[in-house]
């Protein structure tokens, strides 16, 4: 569904821990609950640290992430980029629509 | 056949002080075939005799908790997937055996091994259900056309499926006996009497003595016995568990007649006592007797149930004990379905199926090997 | 006793009798073996080891028995079996001692979860550790083989057992499995190393096992902290050299050669994170063992101290 109305959350009952070294692109993301490891992007790791906060849509999203230039260029704050991070995210079992 | 130690420890854990060295590495090898190794651990760790292991033999011990520990923790994940998956189609949804443990808190869950999750849904919901978890990710997991009507056709029930990403088993029920079966324990009765669970929605366990009977049902019925120790000393926990509530033992037995389950439930009462001595009232075990086989029977199932009930491990065997296994086999299938249905079943399974896999083998030239298993060990274990 | 200081028909009698307890790194083994081939092969290459602790308690209870089945006569095997458990299919009997090497490994990365398990080699030398995880292919052995026989103590050449507590490494010091080209690089290049026989047509091609250096094996009880994590790749004719490695994904390649990684859940994260954090990753691509060994000698000696245990 490419309702905008959509409220994306963390996936139900995960619990992250979050590592990363040096500038690069990406970091390593732990689902203490699942036991899965995951390399994500700089720009995923914010997207999970905002859902970790609140569920979100994904107009929400781009917004928040405004605070982040050096990550999310202007060219990206999107809703077809964001829709993109987010079908990676979901894909990897991180993030999940919310039910209701 | 030297001693059972497994058994002895569960008994009187506060025996592992006069334990030689060779005796901690007889009973680490008995625990680990039985898939206690971590269960006894918790025991030691409960009743403080930790200090009681040899240096050199603890790891076995903390390494086999470990293995539960994540193991738990991976059942409660997948549980809520499941509530995810099914939470469209509105039906209850009970978890079973050990699911039910850890995610209902219960001691017995403590140092457990989790295969497989098991749940039961009404009948009517079968396709539904089916459908929702298909939807999310979970599909059949035995390919053999065989399989699939024995299970389907025969049995009744859905083949176990498997989610394609995680690699965990689901085993969908509808009753906790497959319709061929001889006694018919209500699955509507034991969905009536099943407890919510706190955070999510329409989401059960079992009533305490359903738990109980379904364990016992399981194991003393239609079970192959492959980890009977195990699924024993499960029940030992439960019934101590539940206990300490008062009117349990009444409400058990009245409820094992209700539901056809008198004879499960004596021998459960009966081996657990005898061999993990669980403390069982006197007149609750000697009511129970009314689930009593007629002698004959009875001297014949202490013979096979005594040597089944031991660790799967050669000290622990003596020239008959194969044979009760054999018979316990045979016996668990004969009461699972009718004579008509049951030899061509056994047949199949034992003549048909290995000299298929032969067939298939050759086929595939691809003899899965040592090296191959060490390659793709790592990947194996990161999923 | 050591096995070098019992006659190989003593060896071979004690092995198919009653078996023999085999101290190999932090393990005991029970060992029972009636195939030749095995007991041989173990007296050249394990003669360092101690056969005979006294409390009659083992680890691992492994035996090495030719299956009684049809094929016995015609195309003769060996089955690998741990306490009556038999988790692999049969090899030809040819290969039975890698078989136990092979077995082993399994054994001690199935269930020795005190530690993280790494599959990769673990080598010291004036205090430098470094540790090499590798996928199968990747010149690992060769690499570490001709190391060890240049200075370098070998702690282990398949699986480095880290402790979450301390991230010290568990000396496993083991033969060193050679495949292919490598065995006849290595006997080239370490002439006076013993080696054990070459098996054929195994799953991975030519084998053979390469004896762990006797100083490796005398200071097994020495752990060590390792500091540069490096990840070799053989290169027909390439420069030796090393490249500096992002940590990020240097974490993620060390969690997929991991064979308890996921076991241990939130204390394998942990551990993994504390040990890419304290080591400098380098990626390292070599064609010749001579470079190699250059580039090794010229690591910055540490001033960390080599704890014993």
């Amino acid at each position: 569904m490419r309702s905008t109305k959509i409220k994306y959350q963390l996936a139900s009952g995960a619990v992250l821990k979050f590592v990363s070294w040096g500038e690069e692109e990406a970091g390593v993301v732990y689902n203490v609950s699942s036991g899965d490891t995951h390399l994500v992007t700089k720009a995923g790791e914010i997207l999970l640290q905002l859902l970790q906060k609140k569920p979100q849509t994904i107009l929400q999203l781009v917004d928040e992430v405004a605070r982040f230039p050096e990550v999310f260029t202007d060219d990206e704050r999107n809703i077809e980029t964001m829709q993109e991070l987010l079908v990676g995210l979901k894909r990897i079992d991180l993030i999940e629509p919310t039910i209701i | 056949m030297k001693s059972d130690l497994v058994s002895m420890v569960l008994r009187q854990p506060a025996d592992v002080q006069s334990l030689t060295l060779q005796q901690w590495d007889l009973l680490i090898r008995q625990a680990r075939k039985s898939q206690l190794l971590a269960r006894l651990y918790y025991y030691l760790k409960e009743e403080e005799l930790l200090q009681y292991v040899p240096e050199q033999v603890g790891w076995h011990f903390e390494a086999a908790w470990a293995v539960t520990v994540r193991h738990a923790e991976s059942v409660q994940w997948e549980v809520k997937k499941i509530y995810r998956a099914l939470f469209s189609v509105g039906v209850p949804v009970v978890l079973l055996k050990g699911a039910a443990y850890v995610v209902a808190g219960m001691p017995s869950a403590a140092g457990r091994v989790f295969a497989d999750v098991d749940i039961m849904v009404p009948k009517g919901a079968l396709e539904d259900v089916e459908r929702a978890l298909g939807r999310n990710g979970w599909v059949t997991a035995h390919h053999d056309e065989y399989d699939q009507r024995y299970y389907r056709t025969w049995m009744h029930e859905l083949p176990p499926l498997k989610h394609f990403k995680r690699q965990t088993v689901l085993d969908v029920h509808h009753a906790i006996l497959p319709e061929t079966a001889r006694l018919h324990p209500d699955p509507h009765k034991l969905m009536m009497d099943a407890v919510p669970l706190d955070d999510m929605e329409d989401v059960y366990v079992f009533a305490p003595e359903d738990m109980v009977l379904h364990s016992a049902t399981h194991l003393f019925h239609d079970g192959e016995l492959e980890h009977g120790l195990r699924d024993l000393v499960d029940l030992d926990s439960l019934l101590r568990h539940f206990s300490q509530t008062d009117g349990f033992w009444e409400r058990l037995l009245d409820r094992a007649v209700e539901m056809e389950l008198a004879r499960p439930l004596y021998y459960a009462l009966r081996y657990t006592s005898h061999l993990l001595g669980t403390p069982v009232p006197n007149d609750i075990q000697s009511k129970s007797r009314q689930g009593e086989p007629n002698v004959m029977m009875a001297w014949l199932m202490d013979q096979l149930f005594y040597r089944a009930l031991k660790p799967d491990h050669a000290s622990c065997r003596d020239s008959f004990t194969g044979l009760a296994r054999w018979m316990l086999y045979i016996r668990s299938h004969y009461l699972r379905m009718p004579m008509h249905l049951l030899i061509p079943h056994l047949l199949y399974k034992s003549f048909i199926t290995p000299y298929k896999e032969r067939q298939l083998e050759k086929q595939a030239q691809n003899q899965p090997n040592l090296a191959e298993f060490l390659k793709d060990v790592a990947p194996e274990n990161r999923k | 006793m050591n096995v070098a200081l019992e006659s190989a028909d003593s060896l071979k009698k004690r092995l198919s009798g009653s078996g023999c307890y085999l101290s190999i790194g932090p393990f005991v083994v029970h060992l029972n073996t009636s195939i030749p081939s095995v007991s041989e092969t173990l007296g050249l290459l394990y003669s360092e080891i101690s056969s005979d602790p006294k409390e009659g308690v083992a680890d691992f209870h492994i035996a090495l028995e030719r299956p009684s089945n049809h094929r016995r006569w015609l195309h003769p095997q060996v089955n690998f079996s741990l306490d009556g458990h038999v988790p692999f299919k049969p090899l030809p009997l040819e290969q039975a001692f890698p078989l136990f090497e092979w077995g082993l490994n399994w054994c001690v990365g199935s269930y020795a979860h005190q530690y993280l398990i790494v599959h990769a080699a673990v080598i010291e030398k004036n205090g430098s550790v470094a540790l090499f995880p590798a996928p199968p292919g990747s010149g690992k052995s060769t690499l570490c083989a001709g190391l060890v026989n240049r200075g370098w103590r070998l702690l282990s050449d398949e699986l480095a057992l880290i402790s979450p507590k301390d991230l010290r490494v568990t000396p496993i010091p083991r033969p060193v499995s050679l495949k292919n080209e490598s065995i006849e690089v290595m006997h080239k290049f370490a002439p006076d190393a013993v080696f054990g026989p070459i098996v054929h047509d195994t799953s991975k091609g030519t084998v053979t096992h390469m004896k762990a250096p006797d100083e490796s094996v005398e200071k097994q009880h020495i752990l060590a902290r390792p500091e540069w994590i490096i990840f070799p790749k053989y290169e027909a004719a390439a420069p030796a050299k090393l490249v500096q490695r992002s940590k990020n994904y240097s974490f993620m390649e060390i969690a997929e050669q991991s064979f308890n990684y996921n076991i241990l859940g939130l204390r394998g994260f942990d551990t993994l994170q504390r040990l890419v954090d304290d080591c400098s990753c380098y990626d390292f691509s070599y064609g010749r063992l001579e470079d190699a060994v250059e580039v090794f000698d010229s690591l910055p000696v540490s001033n960390k101290q080599v704890v014993s245990s």
